[in-house]
C-alpha cells in the first residue's frame, strides 16, 4: 500500500512539469492579444510563458521517457525545484487574479456613471456659457443690421469723429470690447476699442466675415489671441437693395471663466480618452502584474535551482558513491566539506566504506584459499571420475543406509543393470532376480564385523549367459569425513575362470594322454595277437572273440578319447585361407551322401567366400551333423538340414534337426568340456567346436533347443588376427 | 483616338479597388503625375464618438508604389505619407482640421466636414510620371492607420504598425503609353 502511494506520488511528480507547462499554455491562450492590440508587454509575457512552458514540457517529456536510473540526486533536485516553483506559482497566481479583480473594480469606480454625468454637465455648462455669449452677440447685432446711422455712414460717408462717437456709445451700451465698421469693399470706415486707442491699422476680414456679408446673415466665431479668447460677431449692414457693409464686434471672454471652462474641457477630454482606453489600461495593469509575477517565478526558479543544487549535491555525491559501492568499488570516498548533518553523513559513509574495504579484503583472502581448496577438490573429483569411468571393474559405492551413492559405467556394462539402478536407490530393494547375490553380498558385508569381504559367484544374464563374478567389498569409515558406507568392486572373471578350467583340463588331457595312451597300443596289439594265436585253442571261440573284440573296441575307444583329449589340449592355431562356402557345403553333401535324411543346401552364391581353416570348420560341421543325425535317429521321419547364409560381415552355418532336442538343464552346460548326454560320448565335441569357432573370431550358439534343434556357427568373412581376437 | 483608347485601357487597369468594406482607392495617371484618391469607410460611428468625446483623431495614409519584379523583391518607386488630424474644440463645438503634410489648418463647424477630412484623400500626388518605366508592372498600395488620442507616440510604435485598412492595386504601364489626361 505504501509502495503504491509512493509510486503514485512519483508519477504525479513526473507529470507535474507537464501540468505546469499546460497551465502556461492556457495562460498564453488567455493572454493572447486581440487584433490591433499593440502591447509589447503582452508579447514579452507570452514569450516568457512560452519559454517556461517549453522548458517544462521538455523536462516533463524527459522525465516520462526516462527509463534508466537518472544521475544521483537529480530526481531529488527536480522534486525540490518543482515543489518550490509550485509553492510560489500558486500564491502568485492567486495574487495575480486578485489584483486583476481589484483593477476591474477600481476601473469601475474610476469610470463611475456619476463622474461621467458630472463631467457631461460641467462641459454642458461651459458650452452653455459660450453659446450664450454668441447668442447675445448675435441678438444684439440683429438690432444694428438696418441701423440708419451705420447705413448712412457706409453709403454716404459721415464724419469719422461723430461715427466713432456713435460706435463708442454702441460699445458702451452693448458691453462690447471692440466695434469696427467696414464697407462692402472690406475697407474699415471706423472703429473703437475699449480701454485702448483704436488700431491705426485696419483689421483684415476673414472668411467668416466675408461669408456673413455674402449670406447676409449674422454670424459669430471664437478666436484665440495671446491667451485670450474673443467672440467675434459679424452683422451685415443691409441697404435698400443689398448688403452694403459689415459691423464687426468683439467680446473678450472673462479670463477666469475661460480658464475654468477650458479646464473643464481638458478634464473632460482626458477622462473620455481614459475611458476610451479603459480596456487597454486594464490590460496594461494585467500585463505589468503578470510580467512582475513571471519575473518573480523565473527568479524563484533560478534561486530554487541553485538552492536545490547546493542542497542535493552532497546527497548526489553520496548516492553516486553508494552506487559505486554497490557495484563493488570500495575505493570511493565522498568529500566531507560541510559540518552539518550532510557532512556527518559523509563522514559516517567514509567510515563504513573503510570497514567494508577491510572486510572485503579479508573475505577475498578467504575466498582465494577456499578457491584453491575447491580447485584441488575438483581436480581430485575429476581424477576420481575419470578413473571410475575408465575402470573395467565395476565400482559400486553404497551408503551406510543401503542407498547407492555412486556406480560407474563398468558395473552397468558387466551386470546389464536395469533402469532402477540409480543413485539414491536402496541396493537391497533393487537387487532382485539374477542380481540377488549382489544384495546378499552387501547385506553380509554390512552385518559382518570385518571391514573387507570377497566372494565369487555366478550370475545369469537375461540372454542366458552366465557371468563369473569376483566381488570385493570394503567398509569405508573414517573419523575425519562425514561419510560411512561400503565400496563394492565387481570384476567379471568369466573368461579367466574359463581359461583356468581349460588349462586344467588340458593339463589333465596331457597327463592322461601321456599315462594312458602309451599302454593302450600294446594292450590292443596283445589282444589282437591273442585273438590270432589262441583263438583255435580256446573251447569257446565265440566267447573268446567277443571278449577280445571288446578289449580291442574299448582300447580303440580309449585311444579316440585320448586323441580328443590331445586335440583339446593341443588345439592347433587355425590356418586361415579363403574358401568358397559352396565348396564346403558340397564336401559335406558328398560326405553325408549315404544319409538320406541329411539335406544340405548348396544353392548359395558361388562368389560367397569366407576366411577360415577349412579343416577345422569341416570338423565342426561334421560334429554338428553327426550329433544331429544321432539325435534324430529315433524319429519316424528324421530330418537334418544344413544351410548357409550371409549376415553382415559373417557367414552363418545353420544345422537343424527334428530330434528329441536338448533338455533345459543341459542347455547351460552343453558347450562345457566333458559334458555329454550320450553314453559313449567324450563330452568334448561341442567344446572343441565352440573353441574352433572362437579361435576364428566367431561363435557357436544353440538358437533353438528343440523342434527344431538349431545350432548356428558364425564365422567372419574377413580374417581376424590373433591379436585382434 | 489612340489616346482615348489608351486612357480607357489605363482606367480599366487601374479601376477603383475595394479592399475592405466600403474602402476604396483609385489611381489617376496624368501626363506628369500619378495621383491617388482613397476613401476609408465603416469608421463613422467610432470617429464620431471619439470626436465628440474630445479626442484628437488622426489618420495616417501611407501610399506606396512598387515596381513588380519577378524572382526578386519589388522595387520601391515612391512612398509618401499623408497625416490628417482633427482637434475638437468642445466648448465652441468646432473642429480644427490640420493637414500635417502641408501644415495648413482650418476651422470647421461641421462634423461631417471633419469626418470627410479624416476619411478621404483626394487627388494626392504620389510620384512623377517620369519615374515610371513603360512596359513595367506596378503595385500601388494604401495603408491607413487610425489613431485616437494625442499623436505623441513612442518611437517603437513605428516598428509595429497596425493598419486599420490596406488597399492594393496592380497596373501595367504599356510600352507605348502616351500621356494621359487626368
Amino acid at each position: 500500500m505504501r509502495d503504491m502511494s509512493m509510486r503514485s506520488g512519483v508519477d504525479l511528480m513526473r507529470v507535474m512539469p507537464l501540468l505546469m507547462a499546460a497551465l502556461f499554455v492556457v495562460g498564453i491562450l488567455l493572454m493572447w492579444p486581440s487584433q490591433g492590440d499593440v502591447n509589447w508587454l503582452a508579447w514579452i509575457n507570452i514569450a516568457v510563458m512560452a519559454l517556461l512552458a517549453l522548458l517544462l514540457f521538455r523536462y516533463g517529456v524527459r522525465l516520462l521517457r526516462e527509463r534508466e536510473e537518472p544521475a544521483p540526486g537529480s530526481r531529488l533536485r527536480a522534486k525540490l525545484v518543482i515543489m518550490m516553483v509550485a509553492m510560489l506559482l500558486i500564491p502568485a497566481m492567486t495574487i495575480q487574479m486578485a489584483a486583476s479583480q481589484m483593477v476591474d473594480k477600481g476601473m469601475d469606480v474610476w469610470f463611475d456613471v456619476r463622474v461621467d454625468t458630472l463631467l457631461d454637465r460641467a462641459l454642458n455648462l461651459a458650452q452653455g456659457f459660450y453659446e450664450r455669449v454668441e447668442k447675445d452677440i448675435k441678438r444684439n447685432l440683429l438690432d444694428y443690421i438696418s441701423d440708419a446711422v451705420l447705413v448712412s455712414a457706409v453709403s454716404s460717408g459721415q464724419g469719422y469723429a461723430s461715427l466713432s462717437e456713435y460706435l463708442a456709445r454702441m460699445m458702451q451700451t452693448e458691453g462690447w470690447q471692440k466695434v469696427e465698421l467696414f464697407d462692402i469693399n472690406e475697407r474699415q470706415i471706423a472703429g473703437v476699442q475699449r480701454d485702448a486707442l483704436s488700431s491705426l491699422q485696419a483689421s483684415q476680414l476673414d472668411a467668416r466675415a466675408r461669408l456673413s456679408m455674402r449670406l447676409g446673415r449674422v454670424m459669430s466665431e471664437l478666436l484665440s489671441n495671446q491667451g485670450r479668447e474673443v467672440v467675434v460677431g459679424y452683422a451685415p449692414l443691409v441697404g435698400p437693395t443689398s448688403v452694403i457693409g459689415l459691423l464687426r464686434v468683439e467680446v473678450v471672454l472673462p479670463e477666469g471663466v475661460i480658464q475654468n471652462a477650458r479646464a473643464v474641457e481638458a478634464d473632460y477630454k482626458r477622462y473620455r480618452q481614459l475611458e476610451h482606453h479603459r480596456q487597454a489600461i486594464r490590460q496594461s495593469f494585467t500585463h505589468v502584474m503578470l510580467f512582475v509575477t513571471l519575473m518573480v517565478v523565473l527568479v524563484a526558479c533560478l534561486v530554487a535551482l541553485l538552492f536545490a543544487r547546493r542542497l542535493t549535491a552532497p546527497v548526489g555525491e553520496l548516492a553516486a558513491a553508494l552506487r559505486r559501492v554497490t557495484e563493488g568499488d570500495l575505493e570511493v570516498a565522498v568529500p566531507e566539506s560541510s559540518r552539518d548533518e550532510l557532512g556527518s553523513l559523509a563522514h559516517s559513509f567514509n567510515t563504513m566504506v573503510g570497514r567494508l574495504r577491510q572486510n572485503a579484503s579479508a573475505i577475498q583472502k578467504a575466498q582465494q584459499a577456499l578457491g584453491q581448496a575447491l580447485d584441488s577438490s575438483r581436480q581430485r573429483q575429476h581424477v576420481l571420475e575419470s578413473l571410475l569411468a575408465n575402470l573395467h571393474s565395476g565400482v559400486l559405492l553404497v551408503g551406510n543406509d543401503g542407498r547407492v551413492r555412486l556406480l560407474n559405467q563398468a558395473v552397468r556394462d558387466i551386470l546389464h543393470l536395469p533402469e532402477d539402478w540409480q543413485p539414491s536407490a536402496n541396493i537391497l530393494q533393487i537387487s532382485h532376480g539374477n542380481l540377488h547375490d549382489i544384495g546378499a553380498f552387501y547385506d553380509e558385508l554390512h552385518h559382518q564385523k570385518g571391514d573387507e569381504l570377497q566372494r565369487e559367484f555366478e550370475v545369469s544374464l537375461a540372454e542366458g549367459r552366465r557371468l563369473h563374478l569376483l566381488v570385493h567389498g570394503v567398509r569405508l569409515s573414517r573419523d575425519d569425513i562425514d561419510f560411512s558406507g561400503y565400496l563394492l568392486v565387481i570384476d567379471d572373471i568369466s573368461e579367466l575362470a574359463e581359461a583356468q578350467r581349460n588349462r586344467a583340463w588340458a593339463e589333465v588331457a596331457r597327463r592322461l594322454a601321456h599315462e594312458i595312451k602309451n599302454p593302450l597300443t600294446p594292450i590292443k596289439l596283445s589282444a589282437e595277437r591273442l585273438q590270432r594265436r589262441f583263438r583255435k585253442q580256446v573251447d569257446d571261440a565265440q566267447v573268446f572273440d567277443v571278449c577280445t573284440k571288446a578289449i580291442i573296441d574299448q582300447v580303440e575307444r580309449l585311444q579316440r578319447l585320448i586323441a580328443d583329449f590331445s586335440t583339446l589340449a593341443r588345439m592347433p592355431q587355425p590356418k586361415m585361407q579363403e574358401i568358397a562356402v559352396r565348396t564346403l557345403l558340397q564336401e559335406m553333401q558328398e560326405l553325408f551322401y549315404g544319409y538320406p535324411q541329411v539335406e544340405i543346401v548348396t544353392d548359395v552364391d558361388a562368389d560367397l567366400r569366407c576366411c577360415c581353416d577349412p579343416d577345422q570348420i569341416r570338423q565342426v560341421l561334421i560334429n554338428l551333423l553327426d550329433n544331429a543325425v544321432a539325435a534324430s535317429a529315433d524319429c519316424d521321419q528324421p530330418h537334418v538340414a544344413l544351410h548357409a547364409s550371409v549376415q553382415a560381415d559373417a557367414v552363418q552355418w545353420h544345422v537343424e534337426d527334428n530330434g528329441s532336442g536338448v533338455d533345459a538343464e543341459a542347455v547351460e552346460q552343453l558347450f562345457e568340456a566333458y559334458y555329454s548326454t550320450k553314453v559313449d560320448g567324450s563330452g568334448l565335441g561341442l567344446a572343441i567346436a565352440r573353441r574352433i569357432a572362437e579361435d576364428h573370431g566367431g561363435s557357436l550358439q544353440l538358437l533353438s533347443a528343440r523342434q527344431p534343434t538349431h545350432f548356428c556357427l558364425t564365422i567372419p568373412t574377413a580374417h581376424i588376427s590373433e591379436e585382434e581376437r | 483616338m489612340i489616346c482615348a483608347a489608351l486612357l480607357a485601357v489605363l482606367l480599366l487597369q487601374i479601376s477603383p479597388v475595394a479592399a475592405e468594406e466600403g474602402t476604396q482607392m483609385q489611381l489617376q495617371l496624368t501626363q506628369d503625375v500619378v495621383y491617388c484618391t482613397a476613401k476609408l469607410s465603416g469608421q463613422r460611428e467610432r470617429l464620431v464618438a471619439a470626436l465628440r468625446d474630445g479626442m484628437v483623431v488622426s489618420t495616417v495614409w501611407r501610399i506606396q508604389l512598387d515596381r513588380l519584379r519577378h524572382y526578386w523583391l519589388n522595387e520601391s518607386v515612391a512612398e509618401i505619407t499623408v497625416v490628417r488630424r482633427v482637434e475638437p474644440d468642445l466648448l465652441a463645438q468646432r473642429w480644427r482640421l490640420v493637414d500635417e503634410a502641408t501644415g495648413i489648418a482650418r476651422q470647421s463647424d461641421s462634423l461631417d466636414a471633419a469626418l470627410h477630412f479624416l476619411t478621404a484623400i483626394e487627388h494626392v500626388a504620389v510620384v512623377d510620371r517620369a519615374l515610371l518605366v513603360a512596359g513595367e508592372s506596378y503595385r500601388a498600395g494604401v495603408a491607413i492607420d487610425l489613431r485616437l488620442g494625442d499623436a505623441g507616440e513612442a518611437w517603437w510604435t513605428a516598428l509595429w504598425r497596425t493598419d486599420e485598412a490596406t488597399m492594393a492595386q496592380r497596373f501595367h504601364l504599356p510600352a507605348n503609353s502616351a500621356p494621359v489626361e487626368p
